[in-house]
């Protein structure tokens, strides 16, 4: 019945000679174009900023470029602050987020996997929690966090920072939903029939199909790890130990160059601070680029039915 | 396989959470003997009442403004379908990829009208000093507008995802009973992706409660502008700037409650558990 009526739907779609609703189409479209200029523009600033001076900054119209050595000025300058602690708080960044990437996703995807294929007791309660905690902002949980760092003697360590940066519930969550209903049931039975194990499967079978979750999953912990600021600021008492995230948030917070005048001595104004946040945004835009394939295709589309 | 995760969330989340609440019941300088009381000396500080006031009118501004946004361009993308739309979406996308300070940053300097990016915008409706905008009492609209433009982007994605998921038969029979499409948009589509719809609420009522970067990192380009805004900030500065831990986490517990309850209230009236999320 229902595919008559669909059937019949298509015929008097295609025979009906409406006319397509020019005006409004047109006038959604702008909209749609005009906000996603509006969002793009001041990432755009940022790129632009770094290459003109504080008095070209005011001089030109904002968008306007100004020279490609500037950028090598500004670099020089944000070099002075601190022995050029900036490049501890890139490397530090570099280092974290790699370890936090690989072993969040890990166990996010093994952890999903163990929950959407195998069955054992408080299977039910393990994926309340793990939504509980899917739904709880990272922030809540930072002076839980801080008060157990604390407590083991962990504060202003590396191993500390990581740790406490491993709980990932949207992952394994979203892990779980891809392994149980993406991936058909009959691959996993063929390949227990053929002696395999849980770990094998999950390594020769189950992953080499998953590349876009793994992208996806690995995208968001990258996110989440690379602009945590707030659980290295809290966590890292020595300027040297910091990311850039939190890094950045130090020096922001002692030049407020954006308002005041700067720090006179440094040479830290607007366009340093630019270019500082410039680097920051960088790596987040490449990566974003290259996963980009996994979003535009139904990100979460399997996370969120409705 | 599952014990490397459960492990984390045990030690990360479960013994935190524990610790803070055991640390709430703590001595502090006020409340030498600690217990229920430090509960009452932390709610009649005239720090909390001010924060929950601006957490509270920032929570009114920035969710209603962020679901409507949302819906009404994913509504928009789902009428109107065109290839290159893709690219629009990924435009929404990027700024979803800046948060925390990077984030605050871009859109600080949005409203700045001397060098910012809008700047001939801003100083055609007269402003032209940042004075006339970064004022206490615009600080929760600033707030839910950074809110709204870092969020939206990732939600969007979400909605429109759902809105793709609803079958064309549905659609071409209301086409044929004559819907147009603001019709077919407020009757069928947003009805049947009413789950979405809340789910996105509660996230973003639950995140909205712990607003902490934005007005962190203002109020040091603006000494002292934003102190203590928001609940959260308050939590931090009693922790590490008064190294009162346990009033602390007295605001952390309460606000980390209202973010479980949310979550919970939206598990079990959903059927978000039973349902097709998770099977039995």
């Amino acid at each position: 019945m229902n595919q008559l009526m669909s059937v019949y739907a298509k015929s008097i779609s295609k025979t009906s000679t409406r006319k397509p609703p020019a005006f409004g189409k047109y006038l959604a479209n702008f909209i749609l174009v005009f906000i996603a200029v509006v969002l793009l523009i001041p990432a755009l600033w940022f790129v632009i900023a770094p290459s003109k001076d504080p008095k070209q900054l005011i001089a030109l119209s904002p968008l306007e470029f100004g020279s490609f050595g500037s950028y090598l000025t500004r670099w020089q300058h944000l070099m002075n602050y601190d022995d050029g602690i900036l490049l501890r708080w890139i490397q530090n960044s570099l280092w974290y987020s790699i370890a936090i990437v690989c072993f969040s996703t890990g166990i996010s995807l093994l952890g999903g996997f163990a929950l959407g294929v195998k069955n054992f007791r408080f299977k039910r309660q393990i994926l309340l929690f793990t939504m509980i905690a899917m739904m709880v902002p990272g922030v809540a949980l930072v002076l839980p966090l801080f008060v157990l760092v604390n407590k083991l003697g962990l504060t202003d360590t590396e191993i500390g920072l990581i740790l406490a940066s491993l709980l990932y519930p949207f992952g394994v969550f979203l892990s779980y939903i891809h392994f149980s209903t993406v991936i058909p049931k009959e691959l996993y039975e063929a390949a227990k029939i053929d002696g395999c194990g849980y770990f094998k499967i999950f390594l020769k079978v189950a992953l080499p199909v998953s590349k876009s979750l793994v992208g996806i999953v690995a995208f968001f912990s990258f996110l989440a790890s690379w602009n945590n600021f707030f659980l290295p600021q809290v966590f890292m008492l020595s300027g040297e130990k910091h990311p850039l995230s939190s890094g950045l948030v130090v020096l922001f917070t002692n030049v407020p160059a954006f308002t005041a005048i700067g720090a006179e001595s440094l040479h830290i104004f607007r366009s340093e601070i630019a270019l500082s946040a410039l680097i920051l945004i960088t790596p987040i835009i490449l990566v974003f680029i290259f996963a980009q394939r996994f979003l535009s295709r139904g990100m979460l589309a399997g996370s969120v039915k409705s | 396989m599952l014990a490397p995760y459960l492990l984390i969330l045990v030690m990360f989340a479960f013994v935190p959470i524990v610790m803070a609440i055991k640390e709430s019941f703590g001595p502090t300088l006020q409340n030498q003997v600690g217990g229920i009381r430090n509960y009452i000396v932390v709610l009649s500080d005239y720090r909390f009442a001010s924060a929950l006031r601006n957490t509270i009118l920032y929570l009114m501004i920035a969710a209603p403004i962020l679901t409507i946004t949302v819906l009404t361009i994913a509504l928009l993308l789902d009428s109107f379908r065109v290839k290159w739309h893709q690219y629009v979406r990924l435009a929404y996308l990027l700024p979803g990829c800046y948060v925390g300070a990077a984030g605050v940053l871009a859109w600080f300097i949005a409203l700045e009208p001397v060098i910012g990016p809008f700047r001939n915008v801003l100083n055609f409706f007269g402003i032209t000093k940042s004075s006339q905008i970064f004022q206490t009492s615009h600080l929760a609209f600033i707030f839910a507008m950074m809110a709204v433009v870092s969020n939206a982007g990732g939600w969007i994605v979400v909605q429109y995802g759902g809105l793709q998921e609803i079958s064309e038969e549905v659609l071409e029979a209301a086409k044929i009973d004559g819907c147009n499409n603001f019709q077919l948009a407020a009757k069928i589509k947003l009805p049947l992706v009413k789950k979405n719809v809340v789910y996105m609420v509660v996230l973003v009522i639950a995140a909205s409660v712990q607003i902490f970067a934005e007005p962190f990192i203002i109020n040091y380009q603006y000494r002292g502008m934003s102190e203590n805004w928001s609940l959260s900030q308050l939590s931090y500065s009693l922790a590490f700037n008064e190294g009162d831990i346990s009033s602390a986490s007295v605001i952390s517990f309460m606000l980390l409650v209202v973010s479980f309850c949310a979550a919970l209230i939206f598990i079990f009236k959903t059927k978000f558990f039973d349902g097709e999320g998770v099977d039995k």
